[in-house]
């Protein structure tokens, strides 16, 4: 536990700017976005700022998360063998743990909750209040618990991949394994998404469109997934022998789904 | 128990042996020296020990545990300070001491304090903006403020200038002689660590070429300049004499088994006049490297 | 600050160093005898030299009877050696014969080592 708490102290200090952005981003967006649009209909110049403001976030927040994911990802993997994280009296499990556990929380969760939260206040305080019927409480919440699982997992994702880089020194080889990064991140998560979890598309999960039982596997697969992937990340950190073997599977996916996708095309 | 044991400790990268069946022992509470050239080992045999890096062959016990296995309960007692480490740079030197303070049971604040007094740390400066110097000392009070029973110490004094050194070498002794720590250190300025090393081990492109007591090293090692005799005499360099040249009649070589009662008139042959004289561990050094690099021709 | 002066030079055997500065500063009065003597602690850190080493001196000394331990104040410089004429001169003998080797090898005549025997010994009387 002095392990963990020792991470989010640290993750804290370094990263408290971006995690408060994230959050009043995503609180604020709901609120910026209902008076753009009530400005719309009266005409009103600050509108101009709040529909600006709505739009920015929409863009601002993947980048910032992914900026967040990736650190953590990089600084003190296993691979970077001279962060001084290397020689604390901490457990590595333990730490990755940690890591795993700010990026779904912090990076997602919250965010998530007060962007729920707000979009719930503003629509009870301009509407009349509304109450959702159970029928339709239900496939909101597995929509919303599909999106954030997918998230969630996405970030995961990315810092698992991150941790698996080697540190490249100089600005050409950094490039290229950014730009590995990004296509093994791509493509490993097109295959997971198509094979294995069958979304077709986003769309579909999160409207209630679905049978109710068919969004709750979603949502289920999603979850197993984040779960499934924290825990490979925990394991490669406890031992740097498994980096190899995941890169040689996750090499291997890129190319299956690589030449799956252009069988397709 | 010694607190650093290795047995045939090897490290590859690729096809590169960066340390060659080092096979040594680190006495507790001596201050060990690691000499050698730049590229000899020194901080991959550090690295290695202290599971930075996976060595390839051989085993070591590091404060009893093997090193593949260190832990919290290893690391606990273990501060280490290298050039090399890498730290946030955004992360300021309090923000440092805030993460790493709790994670050790036996953290002085006290001793934080004086440290942070003595080298002159201002404690909200970021990494990114310290100076080599002052960074190397950031990084010390982080690896001495919890007395640990093992010092590893990567080049410390590079970047340092001469007050700091002294400071330094003046801490080190302290912790040496209130915690009786053992301190591992690495350089390769000879001259500098000639006096507080009680042990020294040397490396040369990765295998160890000795490891001894400093005391027992310099009284066994002696030079020898000696004008023969006859001028005819045949003095037939012996195994254990380095550098050995002649002059017309004045032979001149590094004795490696010199003891007190030896008789040098003697060992040459009889009736040479001999001086003889101490070396600095630096001309040990040199003497050894240079048979070293003969041998190799 | 140490109540002797000393000043090590570097590739010499340390310890010797040491004992010899500690002996020549009593004889010249700069320790007297009851003085107390630095700590090993004290020794090594004002020296800059390993703990070890430090330890090494002080035993030497003790050893030599230059200095004694007493069990409530620590580490005093000794009594003059109060020995027999004879001891004392088998003392000297060894030192004085490495004198005269030394002196013949160098090629230096009786009266120049007598001369300069002459000008260290007003030498040291006058510190």
């Amino acid at each position: 536990m002095e392990t963990m708490k020792a991470f989010w102290r640290y993750d804290w200090t370094l990263n408290r700017g971006r995690l408060i952005a994230l959050a009043v981003i995503a609180a604020l967006s709901p609120l910026a976005g209902i008076v753009s649009r009530s400005g719309l209909d009266s005409g009103s110049a600050l509108v101009i700022f709040f529909a600006a403001f709505t739009g920015f976030s929409i863009l601002l927040f993947p980048v910032l998360l992914l900026g967040y994911v990736s650190n953590l990802g990089r600084t003190g993997a296993p691979l970077d063998f001279r962060h001084f994280s290397h020689l604390l009296p901490i457990e590595p499990g333990k730490w990755a743990l940690a890591k795993v556990v700010s990026v779904i929380v912090l990076g997602v969760l919250i965010p998530a909750a007060l962007w729920l939260g707000m979009s719930i206040a503003v629509v009870c305080l301009s509407a009349r209040a509304v109450f959702l019927p159970w029928q339709d409480l239900m496939p909101l919440l597995l929509s919303c618990q599909v999106i954030v699982s997918f998230v969630a997992a996405g970030a995961v994702w990315v810092m698992l991949f991150e941790s698996l880089m080697p540190r490249a020194q100089d600005q050409g080889s950094r490039l290229l394994t950014l730009g590995l990064c990004g296509v093994g991140v791509f493509f490993c998560a097109e295959l997971l998404v198509h094979g294995v979890t069958s979304i077709r598309s986003l769309e579909k999960a999160v409207t209630t469109s679905l049978p109710f039982w068919k969004a709750a596997c979603e949502a289920g697969l999603l979850l197993v997934l984040v779960v499934a992937i924290g825990l490979i990340y925990v394991r490669y950190c406890q031992n740097r022998r498994l980096g190899q073997v995941l890169l040689l599977a996750l090499g291997t996916l890129v190319v299956v789904d690589a030449a799956r996708a252009l069988l397709w095309w | 128990m010694n607190p650093i044991d290795t047995d045939k400790f090897t490290r590859r990268f690729g096809r590169t042996v960066a340390l060659s069946d080092v096979t040594l022992a680190v006495p507790e509470g001596s201050i060990c020296a690691v000499l050698g050239p730049n590229g000899a080992g020194k901080t991959t045999l550090l690295e290695t020990l202290l599971n930075l890096l996976e060595p390839s062959a051989g085993s070591a016990q590091v404060l009893g545990c093997d090193s593949r296995r260190l832990g919290p309960a290893q690391f606990a007692r273990i501060g280490y300070v290298s050039e090399t480490q890498r730290v946030d740079e955004r992360l300021r030197i309090g923000e440092l001491l805030d993460v790493v303070r709790d994670l050790y049971p036996t953290w002085d604040r006290a001793l934080e304090a004086k440290l942070l007094r003595l080298f002159e740390l201002p404690v909200d400066r970021r990494f990114k903006a310290l100076s080599r110097g002052m960074r190397i000392r950031a990084l010390f009070v982080a690896a001495l403020a919890f007395r640990p029973k093992l010092l590893v110490l990567d080049e410390p004094f590079s970047g340092l200038d001469p007050v700091m050194r002294d400071d330094l070498v003046t801490t080190v002794i302290d912790l040496a002689l209130e915690d009786g720590s053992t301190v591992l250190l690495s350089s390769h300025d000879i001259d500098e660590v000639e006096r507080i090393a009680s042990d020294v081990i040397f490396l040369d492109q990765g295998r160890l070429v000795l490891a001894e007591e400093t005391e027992a090293l310099r009284s066994r090692h002696r030079k020898v300049v000696a004008r023969l005799a006859t001028a005819g005499a045949a003095a037939s360099p012996r195994e254990e004499w380095l550098g050995f040249e002649r002059a017309g009649e004045t032979v001149s070589f590094v004795a490696t088994s010199a003891v007190e009662e030896t008789d040098w008139s003697r060992e040459l042959g009889g009736g040479a006049s001999v001086t003889t004289a101490p070396l600095t561990l630096k001309e040990i050094y040199l003497a050894h490297a240079r048979a070293r690099q003969g041998r190799k021709e | 600050m140490l109540p002797f002066t000393i000043e090590i030079i570097a590739g010499g055997p340390i310890a010797e160093q040491i004992v010899f500065a500690v002996k020549r500063a009593v004889v010249s009065g700069q320790l007297r005898p009851g003085d107390k003597f630095p700590s090993v602690r004290a020794l090594s850190q004002e020296l800059r030299i390993n703990p070890n080493t430090a330890h090494r001196v002080v035993g030497q000394l003790v050893e030599q009877g230059v200095l004694v331990t007493t069990p409530a104040v620590g580490t005093v410089v000794a009594e003059s050696v109060a020995g027999g004429k004879a001891e004392k001169s088998g003392l000297l003998g060894a030192e004085l014969e490495k004198l005269v080797v030394e002196a013949k090898r160098l090629g230096v005549s009786l009266e120049q080592v007598q001369r300069a025997l002459e000008k260290h010994w007003r030498e040291l009387e006058k510190e």
